[in-house]
This record gives C-alpha cells, structure tokens and sequence, in this order.
C-alpha cells in the first residue's frame, strides 16, 4: 500500500534533475524518480533489479557483483554503463529498510578535471538533497521539519549560524523558529525579529520569492542591522556573508531561510543552488506536513465513522441478506436500492431489474391487490414522511406473476432524524394460507363427520334407556350404558380438538358482558357437578366457600362456565370417594380469584409444570385408569388466558391439588 | 324420565337430510309428545313450511338442493312464516357457523350429538318464551 509519505518523496524527487533509483535488498525497485523513467521507459516501482540494467545498459551480471559490493560497502563510484553518464551508489535507510541508492548524474562535455570536479559537487548535492528528501518525507509533523531542514541543510553549507523565519499568521512579523550553531543541534524557538515582511533583506527574499546570496551584508543595501541586533541571544552574532531562500506553503510565502557567517564572502554559488533546491523541498515537506496533520485529523474522525460504518454496512447487508423474509429498501427518491435474495426468490424477478430502479416499476407486478402499499411506497418518496416514525402500513398483495399471496409491511426509516427511505417486508403467506384453509375446511369436515354418526349412537341408546323400545332386559341396559358413556367420551373429544383448532387458528372470539362468577359458580355445581356425583354415584363431600358478594367481571359467561366444569371434571375425576371437593371465591380490588381445591391423588413436583400442556396425561396408573384426554386443562388455561388473567396449580402428591384461576375486574386483554 | 311437550300437540317442522338422524329426532321429538313433520332437505322444507302452519322448525345445515342457512333466510323472506322460530341442530360446531345460523335468523342453534332431555328442554323454552330463546347452556 502506498503511504502518504511515499507519495511525497515520489513528488520530490520527481522534480531533481538527476536520474535516481533506490533499490531494496531483495533485488526490488523501490523507487526511480521521472528522470530515471525517462531514460528507461522499462522501469517501474516493485520491478526487479534486472529491469534497471536498461537503464544502466549493463551485464547483468555486472550489475550483481556491483549489488554484491554495495551491500558490503557504504559506498561506490561505478563508473559503467550508459556513456555520458556517472553513476554514484551509496547505502541509504529508506524507512526502516537497507537500500541502496544509485544516483546518475548526466556528464557534460566539459574538460575531464573539471568534469571529475563538478560531478563530484553535483553528485554530492544531489545526495544530499535526496537526503533531506527522504528524512523529510517521513517527517510529518512541522516542527520536525524545520528543524530537521536546518540541520540538513547546514551540514553541507557549514555556515556559523542558521535561522528559519517564519511570519507571524496574526501580526505578520519575522518569528526565529529555529536556530542553530555550527557543530550544534538545532532549537525551537519564537522569538520575534522586529522585522516585517515590507523590512531588510528577509522581507525582499519573501515578497520576490527568490534566494539570494549576500557576499557582504555590508555591501548590501537590503540588509538592516538592528533587525538581527534584535534577534540577538548571547553573544553578538556578525553576519557578513548571508544566504537567504523563502519557504513557500503551497504558494503562500510563509518565511525565509537564512544562513550566515561572519566572514565575508563566505558562500559559494554552489551553496545557494544547494540552498534554493534544498527550500524548495523543505516548503513540500512542511506543505505535507500540514496536510498530513488535517489529513490525520480529519481522517481520525472520518475513518471512524466510516470504519464504524462500515462494520455496520456489512453487518446490516448481512442480516438483510440472511433474513427470511423478503427485504426492499427504497431510498428518498423513489428508488429501489437494495433487494436481498429472499425478495428476489418471491418476486421472480433478476436483482438488476429492481436494484437501481424506481419503485413504480413494481405496479406491473403488485397492483391492484397491493395498492396501499403500492401507493404508500410512492407517497413516501415524494411527500417525506415527517412525524410518521413508527408508522407502518400493512397490505397483502396477490402477485400476477405468480399467484402467490404475500404478505408486506412498510415503514419509513429515519436515520438521525433524516428521512432516508423506506423498508418493505414481504412474506409469502401462500402456503400458509392454503394450509390455514385446509386445516380449517378438515376441522370442519371431520368434526362434522365425526358427529353425524356419533348423533345416531348417542341419540338411539338414550332412546332406549328412555324406554322408547319397551322394557329392555337388565343386562342390554347395562351394556347400552357402556356404549352411551363412551359415545359421550368421544363426544368430549369431539369437542375438545374442536376447540384447540379454533384456538390455533385465532377462530374464538369472546363475547364478553358483566359477568356475577358466583352465579356461576352455582350452576357449575348444581347442574353439573352435582349431577355427575349423582349420576356416578360418587361419595364426594361438596363445600362452597368464600365471599358471596363478587364483583362482576367483563367475561364470556360460556366460557367461564367451561372453564370451571373443565378444573371441577378434574378434581371429580382424580379424588377417591370419601373425599372432599371444595370451590372457593373471593375478590380483590384488582380480581376475582376463583379456587377448586380436591383431596385426591396430587401431582407430583414433575410432572406439575406440565398439567396444561395439551394432551399431557401422567404416566401415574392411578391417572391412566381414568378416562380422559389430556386436553381439559389446557383449553381451561387457554380461555383464562383469553380474559386477561391466569391459571395456576398448586398440588401435594397424595395429598390433593388447587387449581385456581385470576379473572382480572378491568379487562386486560383480550 | 325425560319432560314432555309443554304445549299439548305443538307441531314441529323438521330437515335433515341423514335417514337415521331424521328418525332419531321424530322419536325423540314424538315421544315427548310434538305432533312432527319431517323433510330430507331444505328445498322440501321451504315448501311443507308454506303448506301448512308450525310453532317450530328445526333444521340441519348442511343438506342437498338447498342448505339450512339458505333455508332459514328464504322462510324468514315469507311474511307469514317471520314469526316462526327456526333451530339449527347441526353436527357443525365452528364459531364461524354457529354465527351464519344466527345471521341467517335462526333462534337457537344446537349440537350433534344431543341428548334428547337437553333438546326437548330447550324446545320447550323457546315456545314458553313465544319464540325466544331460554337460557343457552
């Protein structure tokens, strides 16, 4: 990945006039600068070594031993290759990575000495420029810079003292930011010069924007002492001789660069080619650093928001993408963005023919069943659904593609208090319905069946045993009795699973009115417990108990009266004879609690959270021996569960059960 | 011993399109003292209710040619048969059913299997109250 402060180096040495090409250790271009490019088109970054022999026009094998020596020495003239060129290599830290650094400087037709000399000058400034180059470019923090520049600078140059001005951003006055003596380390700074940028020589060097070189400040009309006299720490420092460049920050002139020595004529031409070069890398390296500050600010903030993003885009695209249900999103505009695949499954339709486009685009396949969707996913887009968070609109739309029903829900989504679009759901409920309408169409079907020839049972044996033959034999009477006591269980049974379909499929409403419970009560136990008793023949002991004055309750009267015939059948059903069974009311300001108490065989702490489960029956043979279903209970809860209140049981094996049920005096549900 | 007929002789019109259950009923029904008329279906119904005047009419839901809902809604048409209570006995138990009986005028809608104390009680109080219902059980 390529790095910010690659990116500058690049740029920078991009602009020297010297082919450079910095190659790693493993033999992999690391960097080759426009001019190197140039000269061997061939050339690329992360290329391999070989590719540079272009370049150099060189053996390869040449080229390997001269690697070979380059990684043993610090550094080496290598005069090979193209003609007209002079190569100079030397070991360089890039990063934190050895490289080697090969420099190719350009021979001019000039007499050899001379040559020799100005190569050498010119590979060294080339050198060092590069040098500041590189340690500049990993410098990202401007203080750093600057004082890393100085030093750079002053290294070759070897002037007495060197300072970087920088203009005040307020008041505009020359600020020393750094300082350095020769042989010493620089100092950050921010002392004010007295100088202002319409003032001495600083002043003329930023406002032409040009580097000088002064052999005499005495000579020079620009200059002005009280100025430096100003900037005076210590000892007076005399500056005869000065060279002076501006430092640019894009192209704003932001400050000068100043190298002075106290003996006149001290600087060369070559010193101010050095300087004037070096500044210019110094205004790109403090230029980068500025931005790598707004760009690491911004950044900070930015990447994590957009990590944060991110983690969540793919997190969402994830959930869309695995949920079962058909997921549309349409964004403020109308726009169908995003359709996961259980969407494109229902619809038949390929992803690029929705994704991308406008929602009306669905009405060839939605309307006109699924019109208030239809129309509401358009509204949406155009009318901004302010203040409608939490609104949703529900539709089922009969697709005319294929049949299918299905099933929508559409809500607008704000994020942050913005409107951002819409999401619909969708769910095929085809199957759901055929099923709902078979179960429904069975139920119907076989309970009818069912009970037309259970009529003809029950209805001839009660004819019977009513005399409507004559006189029957004793024993035809007691069989006929077996055969009208299980017609009547089946019956039962007929009835309970007729119930629970309804229940399941929602087919039960309530007809509640005021209800007296202990109206209901009395006639639970006259006209059917007792009668049982009766019937049966039992010797059960029978007890009301409990405040007689109840509230009435907002109920369905029948299915009260059901509920409690359900909980008395039981405790009738498992409580030996010579036991007790008892029916307690009472009331709080909240409820009526109605209990049926027995003495029979208990539940054992096992199986007691499972009394209402449907069809549970214990596998105790006390239970087994007596008939039932295991569905009395569980349609007892169901209907308590209907008004709002609750069923409970609490029961000592072998010692006796409570059921008691919790009606609520202000309807909770319904 | 099961409750006779409190109004001496009242006569009932049946429907029901099952031979045994039609049987079952005339039984219960005479034995407890109802001067009884039985049809097989409703279109039959529909016809013996214009040809002659019943305290009651009891019929089933689902039979040929023409249902019990249909049967009810046409006789509740004529004006003067309007008065004439109308029971469902019928083997279908679904809410949703014993509601269309009501929507389509009936008075009282009963259960297959019965038991014949619980019907002719039933009966009885539907013609003690002139024609409305007793306390449903």
């Amino acid at each position: 990945m390529t790095t910010l402060s690659e990116l500058t180096l690049q740029q920078i040495i991009d602009n020297l006039p010297d082919a450079i090409i910095v190659v790693a250790e493993s033999g992999e271009i690391r960097l080759a600068n426009s001019k190197a490019r140039a000269l061997s088109p061939g050339l690329k970054t992360h290329a391999t070594w070989e590719s540079a022999g272009l370049l150099f026009n060189t053996d390869p094998q040449v080229l390997q031993q001269w690697m070979a020596l380059l990684r043993s020495a610090q550094s080496a003239y290598f005069n090979i290759g193209l003609s007209g060129w002079h190569l100079e290599s030397k070991s360089i830290l890039m990063g934190a990575e050895h490289c080697i650094q090969i420099t190719g400087v350009e021979s001019s037709k000039e007499p050899k000495q001379s040559i020799l000399d100005k190569q050498t000058a010119r590979i060294s400034r080339s050198n060092k420029l590069l040098e500041i180059t590189n340690e500049l470019s990993y410098l990202l923090e401007e203080e750093l810079v600057l004082e890393k520049a100085l030093q750079l600078i002053n290294e070759p140059v070897a002037a007495e003292e060197g300072l970087i001005l920088l203009t005040d951003q307020v008041t505009g006055e020359f600020v020393v930011r750094v300082e350095i003596r020769e042989g010493q380390q620089p100092i950050l700074t921010e002392k004010p010069t007295g100088i202002w940028p319409n003032q001495g020589l600083a002043g003329w060097v930023l406002r032409t924007r040009q580097a000088v070189l002064v052999p005499d400040t005495e000579q020079d009309r620009r200059w002005i002492k009280h100025g430096s006299a100003k900037t005076q720490t210590g000892p007076l420092v005399l500056r005869r001789s000065v060279l002076a460049a501006p430092l640019e920050f894009g192209h704003e002139p932001i400050g000068v660069l100043m190298l002075s020595s106290p003996i006149p004529q001290r600087f060369s031409n070559d010193d101010l080619s050095l300087v004037r070069e070096a500044t210019g890398l110094i205004s790109n390296a403090l230029y980068n650093a500025h931005l790598y500050d707004l760009i690491r600010n911004q950044g900070a903030r930015l990447g994590g928001m957009l990590r944060e993003e991110q983690v969540n885009a793919a997190k969402n695209q994830s959930i869309l993408e695995s949920i079962a249900d058909g997921v549309l999103v349409v964004d403020q505009e109308g726009e169908m963005i995003l359709a996961n695949d259980a969407f494109i499954e229902i619809f038949e339709k390929p992803r690029w023919e929705i994704v991308g486009h406008h929602v009306r685009s669905m009405g060839e396949i939605v309307e006109p069943s699924g019109e208030n969707w239809f129309n509401a996913v358009q509204e949406w887009s155009v009318n901004e659904p302010s203040g409608r968070a939490g609104e949703t609109v529900e539709d089922t739309i009969v697709l005319k593609t294929s049949d299918r029903m299905v099933r929508v829900n559409l809500a607008p989504v704000f994020a942050g208090g913005q409107f951002f679009g819409t999401v619909s759901i969708f769910r095929d409920i085809t199957r759901e319905i055929e099923a709902d309408l078979a179960k429904t169409s069975f139920v119907s079907l076989v309970s009818h069946e069912l009970r037309t020839p259970l009529t003809s049972i029950r209805g001839y044996t009660d004819l019977m045993l009513m005399g409507a033959a004559g006189e029957l034999p004793d024993a035809v009477t007691k069989y006929i009795k077996i055969i009208q006591t299980n017609a009547k269980r089946l019956h039962e049974l007929v009835g309970d699973i007729l119930l629970i379909t309804q229940f399941d499929g929602g087919d039960m409403p309530l007809t509640v009115a005021p209800t007296d419970i202990q109206n209901v009560i009395d006639e639970v136990i006259s006209n059917h417990l007792k009668n049982r008793i009766n019937v049966e023949n039992r010797d059960i002991k029978l007890s009301v108990e409990g405040s007689k004055e109840l509230p009435e309750v907002m109920a369905d009267r029948g299915r009260i009266v059901q509920v409690l015939t359900n909980l008395v059948d039981n405790a009738l059903n498992y409580t030996r004879d010579g036991g007790k069974i008892t029916v307690t009311a009472r009331s709080t300001n909240e409820a009526v609690f109605v209990s049926v108490r027995d003495t029979g065989i208990g539940i054992t702490a096992e199986e007691i959270d499972r009394v209402f489960d449907r069809f549970y029956r214990s596998e105790d043979n006390q239970v087994r021996k007596i008939a039932g279903t295991g569905l009395g209970l569980s349609i007892a809860k169901t209907f308590v569960d209907m008004h709002g209140g609750n069923l409970t049981v609490s029961s000592e094996y072998g010692v006796g059960s409570t059921f008691t049920f919790r009606l609520p005096l202000v309807e909770e549900s319904s | 011993m099961i409750e006779q007929a409190s109004k001496i002789m009242a006569k009932i019109l049946i429907a029901e399109d099952e031979a045994d259950i039609r049987e079952l009923i005339k039984i219960t029904l005479s034995f407890s003292g109802f001067d009884v008329v039985a049809a097989e279906d409703g279109r039959r119904a529909l016809e013996l209710a214009q040809e002659d005047s019943y305290d009651l009419i009891m019929m089933d839901v689902q039979m040929p040619h023409m249902d019990g809902y249909e049967a009810c809604r046409e006789i509740k048409k004529i004006p003067s048969l309007r008065h004439v209570p109308i029971v469902f006995l019928s083997a279908k138990g679904q809410s949703s059913e014993v509601r269309q009986g009501f929507g389509a005028g009936a008075i009282d809608y009963m259960l297959k299997p019965f038991a014949p104390d619980e019907l002719i009680t039933r009966i009885n109080q539907i013609l003690a109250n002139g024609g409305k219902p007793g306390q449903v059980v």
